[in-house]
């Protein structure tokens, strides 16, 4: 028998029995699809994310931070753990890292971390938005971000001026990002905010007489409570991405929103109390006067106002690095100079690695789904040998050999196999296509890459051969047992 | 007397059946030459089918020698066993055995597939054999479609399809009425005439009568008479 008359009889064979062939065939093109559908989907999402990143210009970007432990770090979560355990970010560093070679620019970033809800202020819905993830640094050209709308931060946008993250505002029930471009947020901070804008309670006039227990709890609790509703324009939308979740803002602004306030005892002020007491009591002395009115205990109070980026530095600098060949020479030099340096192959490599692990545990489902088709073409292809027990009689008796029927049958199987894989990559291809119309529809507000799904050659031509063998496998016992049959019984087989 | 085709020497040949030992040959020796019209008759498993089938290569013999144009039988591979089959043997079975989802000329091919004929050739050739048996006008027929003697026709042209030295026919009017079954003996005969060696396996006296030579198999044990 010739290669292909085996799959010329094998492929009239399996159609002999068209519904039998058809539920075989439709049980592998089930795992095939779910194979096909799982598998591109990790890929189309692994290729928009890794393309994401590189186009928000994260490959020549290096963040120091201040810790030298960055296991819990990347480049998109701001770096703030709040742990200023090495050395101090401030601007001095800074100037010192610019002057490094490869580095092009140096971008103090600092996390601000005081807000807590958001809403648009003319909505009427009365709902406010969790919002907590705002970021600060110094507009420039580095700084950009991919916008789906609106403009980016320039230096002149002191206060006031916000961009905020598709995902915010998709949580916020906007679709369409230039609908809020020049819109005005109204964002409420967390309890017992003390930054520039907010009103600091004066604590109770205690010199008049020491204050009651209550009145200084009330006091303390007022303190701890009061929150500050802030105006912001929004003035561009970012684009899906790392860093969907998270609004960003001039460093001017950011650092006077988190600088600390309170009413307390200026020491200059205290100063000149203390001397004008003294000479005071000087002349009560001087002119013997013991019962005229005692001066007041107390200089008034006075706002103090404590810079957080003066006692602590900044959360991150964000390095600008001529070409993204030096980044990870650089990142190395600099971790020497006692800081922590995170660049995107840290992230990258974590993704990649998430992505394996799904891929693996899809994989294993896809497997098991083929292991169950393969048991449904065992089935079929033993049924299909005690049918044709009489027919392999006749081909023994026409000269078969049993390596012809055992390949014949194995053939058969293969095709089960073949076209439940070619059938499968088909499905899988189609839902892809249909799941990137919803995707896009869904996403095209955002300006995201409708291409989620796709399905790479390697991988339809993966799927295909992988049930083909899968097949082969299924149809071995069953071909084995039809070429060790005896051809005088199996001509005497009713 | 011609050079012997086939020798059989001592063949013995037993199946168990449950606890019993069924002596189907037991020491059969013969010879038949090239173009010999032989019948075997015999009663029910009384080893006739057994004895066909050694011969015809479907079956090798428990002890004894089977050989056929001087190759031995008895000890060659599936291989060798199946292209002996395929190129010297021509089967005509009782129920034709035609594949059913087959037309005629699919059936007749069979033999010449498994004998690596080329593709153009194998539908000429199975044409050509199918027209010598007078069907040259069922060819795209299926099975169901044609009558019992036709059948038969199609089972014979596809015997014939590898152009073998022998045809072994077992009953091959079994499931025939007599009209018909005399237009297949007749077809077989003329067969022999242009060379082919032919076994048949009957019951009917009235074919074996026709016969050059007669084997009666009784318990394994064969004699011979010749008409």
């Amino acid at each position: 028998m010739k290669f292909f008359d085996y799959i010329r009889f094998a492929l009239k064979n399996i159609w002999r029995q068209k519904l039998r062939t058809a539920l075989t065939i439709f049980a592998i093109i089930i795992g095939a699809t779910s194979v096909v559908a799982m598998l591109s989907l990790v890929f189309g999402a692994k290729n928009a994310i890794l393309g994401q990143i590189e186009a928000s210009g994260a490959l020549t970007q290096v963040n120091v931070t201040s810790s030298t432990d960055t296991s819990n770090s990347d480049l998109f979560g701001g770096g703030g753990s709040g742990e200023h355990s090495g050395k101090q970010l401030d601007d001095a560093f800074a100037a010192q890292l610019g002057k490094m070679t490869h580095v092009t620019s140096v971008t103090p970033v600092l996390s601000v971390y005081v807000f807590n809800k958001i809403h648009l202020k003319d909505s009427t819905d009365g709902k406010d938005y969790n919002f907590n993830q705002v970021q600060s640094f110094t507009p420039s050209a580095d700084t950009d971000k991919k916008l789906a709308a609106g403009r980016n931060l320039i230096s002149t946008d002191k206060e006031g001026k916000i961009i905020l993250g598709s995902k915010t505002i998709g949580k916020m029930g906007i679709t369409d990002p230039k609908s809020i471009i020049g819109k005005t947020v109204v964002l409420t901070t967390q309890k017992g905010f003390s930054g520039e804008g907010a009103t600091i309670p004066k604590p109770p006039d205690f010199s008049n007489g020491p204050q009651s227990q209550d009145d200084q709890q009330a006091f303390q609790k007022q303190q701890q409570d009061s929150v500050t509703t802030l105006e912001a324009e929004v003035i561009g939308v970012t684009e899906a991405g790392p860093s969907e979740d998270t609004a960003f803002i001039n460093l001017a602004w950011g650092r006077g929103l988190l600088a600390f306030q309170m009413w307390g005892q200026d020491p200059a002020v205290m100063e000149a109390f203390q001397k004008q007491q003294q000479a005071l009591q000087q002349q009560q002395q001087q002119n013997h006067q013991p019962n005229s009115p005692q001066p007041a205990s107390q200089p008034p109070l006075t706002l103090i106002k404590t810079d957080q980026v003066d006692q602590n530095g900044y959360d991150t600098l964000q390095l600008k690095i001529d070409d993204a060949a030096n980044v990870e020479n650089v990142a190395t030099d600099i971790r020497k100079l006692g800081v922590g340096a995170i660049t995107a192959k840290d992230t990258i490599a974590t993704i990649l690695n998430s992505f394996k692990i799904i891929s693996l545990v899809l994989g294993v489902i896809g497997a098991i789904s083929l292991l169950v088709a393969a048991i449904g073409v065992v089935n079929t292809m033993v049924m299909a040998t005690l049918e044709r027990t009489r027919e392999i009689g006749v081909m023994r008796a026409c000269g078969a050999t049993r390596a012809a029927v055992r390949r014949l049958f194995t053939f058969e199987a293969a095709m089960l196999g073949f076209w439940g894989g070619v059938l499968g990559v088909l499905a899988g291809f189609g839902l892809g296509k249909i799941a990137n119309i919803f995707a896009a529809s869904a996403l095209s507000g955002l300006g995201s890459s409708a291409n989620i799904i796709q399905v790479p050659p390697w991988l339809a031509l993966t799927v295909i051969g992988a049930t083909t063998v899968v097949g082969v496998l299924a149809g071995m016992y069953p071909a084995y047992r039809a070429s060790k049959m005896n051809p005088v019984e199996a001509l005497r087989y009713d | 007397m011609a050079q012997a085709l086939i020798e059989l020497s001592g063949v013995t040949k037993t199946y168990k059946i449950g606890d019993e030992t069924l002596n189907a040959l037991d020491n059969v020796s013969l010879h038949i030459n090239a173009g010999d019209f032989v019948a075997i008759t015999g009663p029910s498993g009384s080893g006739k089918s057994t004895l066909a089938n050694i011969i015809g290569g479907l079956d090798t013999p428990d002890s004894g020698i089977v050989t056929v144009d001087g190759e031995d039988l008895s000890k060659v591979s599936d291989k060798k066993l199946s292209m002996y089959r395929n190129k010297h043997i021509g089967f005509v079975f009782q129920s034709f055995n035609l594949q059913a989802s087959y037309n005629s000329v699919e059936n007749v091919m069979m033999p010449l597939v498994f004998g690596k004929v080329g593709n153009k050739e194998r539908k000429a050739r199975a044409t050509d054999c199918l027209k010598a048996v007078g069907l040259g006008d069922r060819l795209k027929h299926l099975p169901n479609q044609l009558s019992g003697g036709q059948r038969q026709r199609v089972s014979i042209a596809r015997a014939l399809a590898n152009e073998p030295s022998i045809i072994i026919a077992d009953e091959p009017t079994g499931n025939l009425d007599s009209a018909r079954g005399e237009e297949i003996i007749e077809l077989l005969k003329n067969l022999n005439k242009n060379g082919i060696t032919l076994i048949i396996i009957t019951h009917d006296p009235n074919i074996a009568k026709q016969a050059g030579r007669v084997l009666t198999i009784h318990d394994g044990k064969m004699s011979e008479r010749a008409n």
